[in-house]
């Protein structure tokens, strides 16, 4: 789906694409549409200088959001940082003062197109579901996904706006709609502007209401990583990733005085905060993916192979080469991760998903392949990241086979000489998934999520509810229908 | 005065200049609604009608400070060449060893010891928590070094820059060595606390840094992850603060005369004694239970106490859950759950105890652990957690714990193991009184205490980092403890 600047489900009778005063209407703004129309026309001839002096009778006790934030674009335009920063300050301020209409689940850069279109249907019922997300060009743009009856009317992009303008114009409207700003750790709105730096604290202070699912490459600090074999794997896979050391730090240090809620990571290591703990952040629908079908021949063994030392890939060759050598029949079918349909095939031809040998944690392939059926191989053997999931998540009923480079072939073996134990593992992994991936679990989780980020923390007395034993297997046995632990 | 205050010009029938509280009080009011024109100008006039002209110079330091909206760094700049002004008038007689600033049941024990062993020791506290401790429990507070004009409940006597920095002058006069934990003494919570060491170091008075606890982890830090995830669970906040925690462990290694952290060693990088726990009791309070009894859990049910102030740290859900197992299969057991009650009544729920359901998350045995040691009691604790454990049973007496070494995991087995095995409750009950006293008592404390203080106050060579080796120190290998675990698990003979 292309995304699109004038997404509009209900137009408002006074509403006007391409408009000033529509785009204030959004926030509830409309004081001096009149300069901002000037001076955005301004901005698209490139006339900054004169656009800013469109506004300048706007006295600093008198500007609101919409100046401030054309003055930041502006500032920015002409290099002078120092003014726009200072503008940003005040966008943030004004931000923080003014009404907010909360009626948003937003899904901003970080979470997967994707994911965001798919995990909308969990998102409840009160809230619209919203993504930002750069287009084809980079540039940032909004999408309106679910809208229920709400009437959401995302800003117009104007015409010759610069990048700024139209990042600043988007984060405005989220911190202004977002009930929810769904994010990772790094992936910016504000991206390639001046004002990416201070995104966290920006996102934080208008009260604190954004979710975020840090992704792999943003937890892997790695002088934080205990085990060394972890830390070679990422200098194989992205070796770039050790000149991003203090901006990963940074950006950790910054969410967690800023968000409203951090998920786990499950390569724990150099987080400081987590405030719901599950091992992956991913959720499906468990009837769109078909179960598996026996297979009578030799033991089909996929394996994505995008990063072979990151996953161990040689190591799982070399097992199954060894097997062979035995006579075990076992074939494997290494290929790119590629898109859903090829992998929806693949999982379809497949027995086992042998997942990475080397990280711990399963990945979101595993949760697709366990809703498939399929025997999934994954390290799960790191005390310090695995213990804590057992004792306080749902790790402790995962199926999946728990394999290290070390121990690869025997698990291999052993499922290679017991084809009942395939299909008893498969049906318990399409459980697992329906269980904990699924958009029900979804659904539950993300009106949790809600009802705590709605407890403003500048206002309420109260603390907000804690979400950290939310999977807890003593606690979450309460609520649901306790399954066998694997 | 200025005319401009309305306040002054509703209340001229007032004496203003005869009546420097009022003075004073006004100026407190303006500094909260950030008037500092108005402060300094009133605090002229106080400046005159007060004797003390330290307090005079501390209050406008404090409200140079407290004008937050309107500091700039030369206001900064001014108070703190006030605040070392004062500093620098002030005598040190290094006459007693202080302990400060929270009012921590520990500090109180510290205390008594080194008094006990006949030192002049004083627990000089910040605030009183009222929940578990009694005003008589600690000998001095910050706002008994007030002056007389600071009314209870005003700014001042509160929380600023004013009362801490009078209690710092307290210590700077009268210690020779404070103890403090890792976010520093009376300083600490001030924008000066990185003026604490060398003020304290010029004026001769040693620093004993103690740990104990939210004062020192940083959550990215720690290397058990359940740990990490129970401080979320029960300290939330504390994530949002991991730098200022890690700003003054670095300030403090490099500053202290000594610290004693314990096993807390996820991020830091100098002890000088290598200890599981520096926490001490009073053993003659906590008597010895005079008698076991011999239920298995048959027909006499085994009482289990569980002391879970905080419930996720201590993994008071994997508690409950194994106990409610052990009783579906037809174990009696009474579960006796303490918390938030005062010590004297703890002491007499322990001694009606069997085994002390301590915590099974934190990696250590704690206070409470001690007090039921010391109780003669049977203690589970976590001592299975390799990072903090193994240097500890290596380099100190961990060795020698007699409590049996507990996860959530084993619970349930280790719980049945010590219900229906009496003799083994007696067993390592007895020990446990023996090893409460041999490091955890108040003597105990004067000996490690002692050893610092001959090492860091008169320079006498004393191996502080192998105090408690096991091959090394006399101590030790004086009266080892005897019991049945090994490593802290129970191993049946064959």
């Amino acid at each position: 789906m292309r995304l699109s600047f004038f997404s509009k489900i209900k137009k408002t009778s006074a509403g006007n694409n391409g408009d000033a005063r529509d785009s204030a209407a959004a926030g509830g703004l409309t004081k001096h549409a009149a300069k901002l129309e000037e001076a955005a026309r301004l901005m698209a001839e490139r006339a900054c200088g004169q656009a800013i002096a469109a506004l300048k009778d706007i006295d600093k006790k008198n500007a609101d959001s919409e100046v401030w934030l054309m003055r930041a674009a502006l500032y920015a335009e002409r290099d002078d940082m120092e003014k726009a920063q200072s503008s940003f300050q005040n966008l943030v301020e004004a931000l923080t003062h003014e009404p907010q209409k909360r009626d948003c689940w937003v899904w901003l850069p970080g979470i997967a197109p994707e994911h965001a279109r798919l995990w909308s249907a969990s998102v409840p019922d009160r809230l619209a579901s919203v993504r930002i997300g750069a287009d084809a060009d980079g540039v940032m743009a909004g999408e309106v996904l679910v809208a229920h009856d709400a009437d959401i009317t995302l800003p117009a992009r104007r015409e010759g706006a610069t990048r700024t303008h139209v990042a600043l114009t988007l984060f405005a409207w989220a911190v202004r709609h977002g009930a929810v700003l769904a994010r990772s750790l790094a992936a910016d709105v504000l991206a390639g502007t001046p004002f990416a730096e201070a995104e966290a604290e920006a996102t934080g202070r208008p009260g604190n209401r954004a979710l975020i699912v840090p992704a792999d490459d943003e937890v892997a600090c790695l002088s934080k990583i205990y085990d060394p074999c972890v830390r070679y794997a990422w200098l194989t896979r992205e070796r770039s990733i050790v000149q991003r050391e203090r901006h990963l730090q940074r950006n950790l240090g910054q969410w967690a005085i800023h968000a409203g809620l951090i998920v786990s990571h499950f390569q724990l290591d150099a987080q400081g905060r987590w405030d719901v703990l599950m091992p992956r952040f991913i959720f499906v629908d468990p009837q769109s993916w078909p179960a598996r079908k026996s297979g009578d021949g030799a033991l089909r063994v996929l394996h994505f192979d995008d990063h072979p030392d990151y996953s161990g890939t040689i190591f799982l060759e070399h097992a199954v080469e060894r097997l062979r050598a035995k006579g075990t029949a076992i074939e494997l079918v290494k290929m790119k991760r590629g898109d859903e349909a090829s992998r929806r095939a693949a999982y379809a031809q497949a027995d086992v998903l042998a997942d990475g040998l080397n990280a711990p944690g399963y990945s979101a392939d595993a949760v697709e392949a366990m809703a498939s059926g399929l025997v999934v191989t994954a390290n799960l053997e790191s005390e310090f990241n695995c213990r804590v999931y057992r004792r306080y998540s749902f790790l402790g009923e995962c199926p999946a086979r728990s394999a290290t480079p070390e121990s690869i072939e025997s698990v291999l073996t052993a499922l290679s000489r017991d084809a009942g134990a395939l299909d008893e593992i498969g049906a318990r992994g399409r459980e697992y998934v329906a269980r904990h991936h699924s958009l029900d679990t979804a659904a539950k989780l993300f009106t949790s999520i809600d009802e705590c980020l709605q407890v403003d923390p500048r206002v309420e007395k109260h603390p907000r509810p804690s979400l950290a034993n939310y999977f807890h297997p003593k606690q979450w046995a309460l609520h649901h229908k306790p399954a066998a632990r694997a | 005065m200025p005319p401009s205050d309305p306040y002054l010009a509703s209340r001229r029938a007032v004496d203003w200049a005869g009546n420097e509280a009022a003075l004073l009080g006004r100026a407190v009011e303006l500094s909260m609604i950030q008037k500092p024109d108005f402060v300094l100008h009133y605090l002229d006039h106080v400046e005159r009608a007060l004797i003390d002209k330290t307090d005079y110079k501390l209050l406008r330091a404090a409200i140079l400070l407290t004008v937050s909206g309107e500091k700039s760094a030369a206001s900064v700049r001014e108070a703190r060449d006030l605040f070392m002004e004062v500093c620098a008038g002030v005598a040190p007689r290094r006459e007693a060893l202080y302990w400060t600033p929270d009012c921590l049941i520990h500090n109180r024990y510290w205390n008594r010891a080194m008094q006990r062993a006949g030192h002049a020791s004083v627990s000089f506290m910040d605030t009183l928590a009222t929940a578990i401790n009694k005003p008589e429990d600690f000998d001095l507070y910050y706002n008994d070094v007030l002056p007389e004009w600071v009314m209870p409940g005003t700014y001042f006597s509160r929380n600023s820059f004013f009362r801490h920095a009078k209690a710092f002058l307290h210590i700077l006069e009268h210690a020779s060595v404070l103890h403090v934990p890792m976010s520093g003494g009376a300083l600490g919570r001030t924008e000066f606390w990185e003026m604490e060491a060398p003020l304290l170091h010029a004026a001769g008075v040693k620093i004993v840094v103690l740990p104990y606890g939210q004062d020192y982890y940083c959550y990215s830090r720690l290397r058990d992850s359940s740990v990490r995830h129970a401080m979320l669970a029960d300290y939330p906040l504390c994530a949002r603060s991991e730098g200022g925690v890690e700003a003054r462990m670095r300030y403090w290694e490099e500053h202290a005369d000594a610290i004693i952290c314990g096993f807390m060693t996820d991020n830091i990088a100098r002890w000088d004694v290598t200890t599981f726990t520096a926490f001490h009791i009073d053993t003659d309070l906590w008597q010895a239970k005079p008698t076991y009894n011999g239920a298995d859990g048959g027909a006499e049910a085994v009482r289990v106490i569980h002391t879970p102030n905080h419930r996720t740290f201590k993994g008071t859900e994997f508690v409950m859950d194994a106990i409610k197992q052990l009783r579906d299969e037809g174990l009696k057991i009474d579960l006796v759950v303490i918390e938030r009650m005062q010590n004297d009544q703890v002491r007499e729920v322990m001694q009606t105890g069997d085994i002390l359901a301590e915590q099974f998350i934190h990696p250590a045995y704690s206070l409470s652990g001690i007090e039921g040691m010391a109780t003669g009691l049977a203690v589970m604790a976590n001592l299975d957690s390799e990072p903090y454990a193994r240097f500890c049973r290596r380099f100190s007496y961990l060795g020698e714990c007699p409590v049996l070494s507990t996860t959530p995991e084993t619970l349930k087995e280790n719980l049945r193991l010590l219900v229906t095995n009496p003799a083994l409750r007696r067993e390592l009950g007895i020990a446990s009184r023996h090893y409460a006293e041999k490091y955890h008592s108040l003597d105990a404390a004067a000996h490690m205490f002692g050893a610092v203080h001959r090492k860091i106050l008169h320079g006498e060579d004393v191996d502080l980092i192998n105090l408690y080796h096991p091959l090394r120190s006399e101590y030790n290998r004086t009266k080892p403890v005897r019991h049945p675990l090994v490593d802290g698990h129970w191993k049946p003979a064959a």
